[in-house]
């Protein structure tokens, strides 16, 4: 962790925004991180250039909004939504769980940049 | 919900509480918004208001001239196109009952349920409004 966090206070200022994130890459002070880290070690890329993190409203989560694809994910990646443990009704994800959405508001494959359905695997891709 | 044990902390709960009152009242400024255009898509419906986008993953229940119109009933996505062009009167979220209404003129409502069990996934409705670029969730 501390080989890809250069500034311990943005490390924690990133781990009280989520519940389940443990590591951030950044690049120095205000810098967008490359990639965020569970707790149970599931790494998350961001859209490059993206701004963030910035609430889910609902309070359950954040994002990072307005980048275009880099660091393994397709062009067609702008966003990425990390939203925090679910643990009661159907569809739980009790490390939380991360999604990447295009331009448009839509869910995506984050390799492909292919569209997706809700009920497809990278829709909710679930944190350890 | 106030856990002092350290600045930061503190902060980020008192700044989720701000956040979830908000929730309720961020869905006012779709009132007097024009529906430009829908999207179907791979089992859920974008409706597009110049900019601004709502996404709802559980279909939304149509109620015109009191009857109640479902994803499954013939005439639900000619009904739904045919809200291109009408504005909204209001928006809001009822917590007892657990849904959204949208209020559309002409007296045609929108009711997106909340509950657990009429959920096809994680989230029921996402909501982006033009001048922010973030997602609003419920």
């Amino acid at each position: 962790m501390a080989n890809c966090c250069q500034n311990e206070q943005n490390l924690v200022a990133y781990r009280n925004w989520g519940i389940g994130v443990e590591a951030i890459a950044t690049k120095g002070v205000g810098s967008t991180p490359s990639f965020i880290v569970s707790k149970g070690g599931t790494v998350f890329p961001i859209p490059k250039g993206a701004t963030g993190p910035v609430s889910a409203t609902s309070g359950k989560g954040f994002q990072f909004i307005e980048g275009v694809g880099g660091n393994g994910l397709s062009p067609k990646a702008t966003g990425f939504r990390f939203m925090d443990p679910v643990t009661t009704g159907k569809y739980q994800y009790p490390g939380g769980y991360g999604s990447y959405f295009n331009k448009a508001g839509q869910t995506i494959n984050p390799l492909t940049g292919q569209t997706i359905a809700p009920s497809n695997s990278w829709w909710h891709i679930p944190a350890k | 919900m106030l856990h002092p044990i350290r600045g930061g902390i503190y902060q980020q709960n008192n700044s989720i509480m701000k956040e979830q009152n908000l929730n309720k009242s961020i869905l006012q400024f779709l009132e007097n918004l024009e529906l430009i255009g829908i999207t179907f898509i791979r089992g859920y419906i974008q409706f597009l208001f110049d900019g601004s986008v709502l996404n709802t993953y559980t279909l939304p229940l149509i109620k015109i001239e009191n009857k109640i119109i479902a994803s499954t009933d013939f005439g639900y996505y000619d009904t739904l196109c045919s809200l291109i062009s009408n504005k909204i009167i209001s928006a809001y979220e009822d917590e007892k009952e657990e849904k959204i209404t949208i209020k559309f003129e002409y007296d045609i409502e929108l009711f997106v349920s909340l509950k657990s069990e009429d959920r096809n996934c994680a989230e029921a409705v996402m909501l982006q409004f033009e001048t922010e670029g973030k997602w609003n969730v419920w």
